[in-house]
């Protein structure tokens, strides 16, 4: 999901799944939050974990 | 504004019956009336209940009774918290036409078993989803230091009021900064616990994963009172420790000078301005370190922070977002639009990121007691400004706020946040870190560094 046409596609394919509607004023600004939070997990996506690294054991604090 | 007094002060003064906690009340009133409407802290005030609560501590005092560490002392929350009698806003126009909350939140309801008298709610973010308590539907909260400016969010009327001393004590929340941000700007001093350590019951969630409650004081005293009577396992609340209640108001000037600290750099210190980067020197000079420590991944955590927020508030809120998306914040609903459209495989990334984030700072905790980070990049700014320039960065202002902040909410740490004394200059806020259930030790340096006249609740200048 890196190019722009590849987002809003996304965008279009996913809302309706979700059941969200996306109208003239809302389409634009939602696109601009989900190209922040696909650049956002860039940032994290592709680290390597363990393959243990179990979510469940997160709060182990 | 108004008249500042400790709760421990007013504690005692109503305990030995120098004062009724009816004329605390009064006062208190007549200080949110006089000086709330140039700070829209206040989203309601609970002026009758609060009278009969004051009303009720006089008689157990008449009587010879205690009513507790928090005898009469005036509080108030953000209006997330359930209220009996009170609608929950959560800071939404939605939640508005809900019925009344049924009973008080857990936190509410220890505060006022200890003597507190419940004076009102607070005004923040939408959903708590915000730095800037700058709400399209209940207006913007004005920091006390500057009214042109934001008192930070999404507990901005809680550190306001705090701040402006209409109230010694408040109740905030605290996802990815919620807590510590408003401290900062608003120059007072914040606690986020360790996740876990207080109860959420009774509490609008924002993401389940990140929420943690805490509070504002104006003097570390008044911070562990309160801290001391929120504690403690609650059944209501499945996410809540069962571990024992382990009081610091009793302990504050133990181990004075023997903290081992160090300051984060790298993320910690990208983008701060001048006065920021001063305010944490001041603090690691006191404490005696030049120490600087490497927290790896942290860019990374704030990342997956960002991306679990959108994701489960955004699950959260899917019914609204479906049937009623015009009665959101445009800013909340478009954000929280995106987040439900995540891929899962990145919302599990980022939890897994967890665990091992979290291993690398307890790394560190085996050689400091205390971590040092500033809380927010820079100070607070005026109201409606989206953009700020540092350096030859324009960045923004609603998501650079909590830059600091999220990656340490993230693995759930305890921060106890202390406002530095800056003298003429908006306040600065420093974030002290400490590993998990580890309150005590940052109470009793919160407490060093006050003593020292480092720290300190920040004069309202006018």
């Amino acid at each position: 999901m890196t190019d722009d046409a590849t987002l809003c596609a996304y965008l279009d394919s996913a809302s309706q799944l979700a059941g969200l509607t996306l109208t003239a004023e809302t389409r634009e600004p939602v696109a601009a939050q989900l190209r922040v939070l696909v650049s956002m997990a860039q940032l994290f996506e592709d680290i390597p974990l363990q393959a243990d690294t179990d979510p469940a054991t997160l709060l182990r604090l | 504004m108004a008249k500042t007094e400790s709760a421990l002060d007013i504690a005692l003064a109503i305990r030995s019956g120098q004062r009724s906690a009816l004329s605390v009340v009064q006062q208190t009133l007549a200080a949110i009336a006089e000086h709330d409407p140039a700070l829209n802290a206040f989203t309601q005030v609970l002026a009758d209940e609060a009278i009969t609560q004051a009303h009720h501590i006089d008689r157990i005092v008449a009587g010879g009774g205690d009513p507790g560490p928090l005898c009469g002392v005036p509080f108030a929350v953000k209006n997330l918290f359930d209220v009996r009698g009170v609608v929950t806003l959560a800071g939404s126009r939605i939640n508005a036409s809900l019925p009344p909350a049924a009973s008080d939140a857990t936190a509410v309801s220890r505060l006022k078993q200890a003597g507190g008298v419940l004076v009102g709610c607070l005004n923040m973010d939408e959903y708590a989803y915000g730095f800037t308590t700058e709400n399209s539907h209940y207006g913007a909260t004005r920091n006390p230091h500057d009214t042109t400016r934001v008192a930070g969010g999404s507990s901005g009327g809680s550190a306001a009021a705090v701040a402006a001393g209409l109230v010694p004590l408040s109740l905030g929340s605290d996802t990815n900064g919620s807590i510590r941000v408003p401290a900062a700007l608003c120059g007072i001093y914040g606690l986020k616990p360790t996740f876990g350590r207080l109860s959420r019951h009774g509490v609008a969630p924002f993401v389940h994963s990140l929420d943690h409650v805490g509070h504002f004081a104006r003097t570390v005293a008044d911070l562990a009172l309160a801290y001391d009577v929120l504690q403690g396992a609650n059944a209501a609340d499945p996410c809540c420790s069962i571990r024992n209640v382990e009081p610091v108001s009793s302990a504050l000037n133990d181990n004075a000078g023997s903290a081992r600290a160090a300051v984060l750099g790298g993320w910690f210190t990208r983008n701060s301005s001048p006065a920021v980067a001063q305010a944490v020197q001041q603090v690691a000079a006191a404490l005696g370190t030049g120490n600087t420590v490497q927290l790896p991944l942290a860019e990374a955590a704030r990342a997956a922070a960002f991306c679990l927020t959108s994701a489960e508030g955004g699950a959260l809120h899917l019914t609204n977002l479906r049937q009623q998306p015009q009665n959101f914040d445009p800013a909340t609903r478009d954000r929280l639009m995106a987040g439900a459209l995540l891929p899962s495989r990145w919302v599990l990334q980022a939890q897994r990121l967890r665990r091992v984030f979290l291993d690398s700072a307890l790394a560190l905790f085996e050689h400091h007691d205390v971590l040092i980070a500033a809380a927010t990049p820079f100070q607070a700014t005026p109201i409606g400004q989206t953009t700020i320039q540092l350096g030859e960065a324009q960045l923004s202002v609603r998501a650079n706020l909590g830059l600091y902040t999220q990656p340490i909410s993230f693995i759930g740490l305890p921060v106890l946040t202390v406002p530095v004394v800056v003298p003429g200059h908006l306040p600065c806020g420093v974030q002290l870190i400490a590993a998990p259930w580890c309150e005590q030790r940052l109470f009793q340096v919160a407490a060093q560094l006050e003593k020292a006249g480092i720290v300190g609740p920040a004069a309202i200048i006018r």
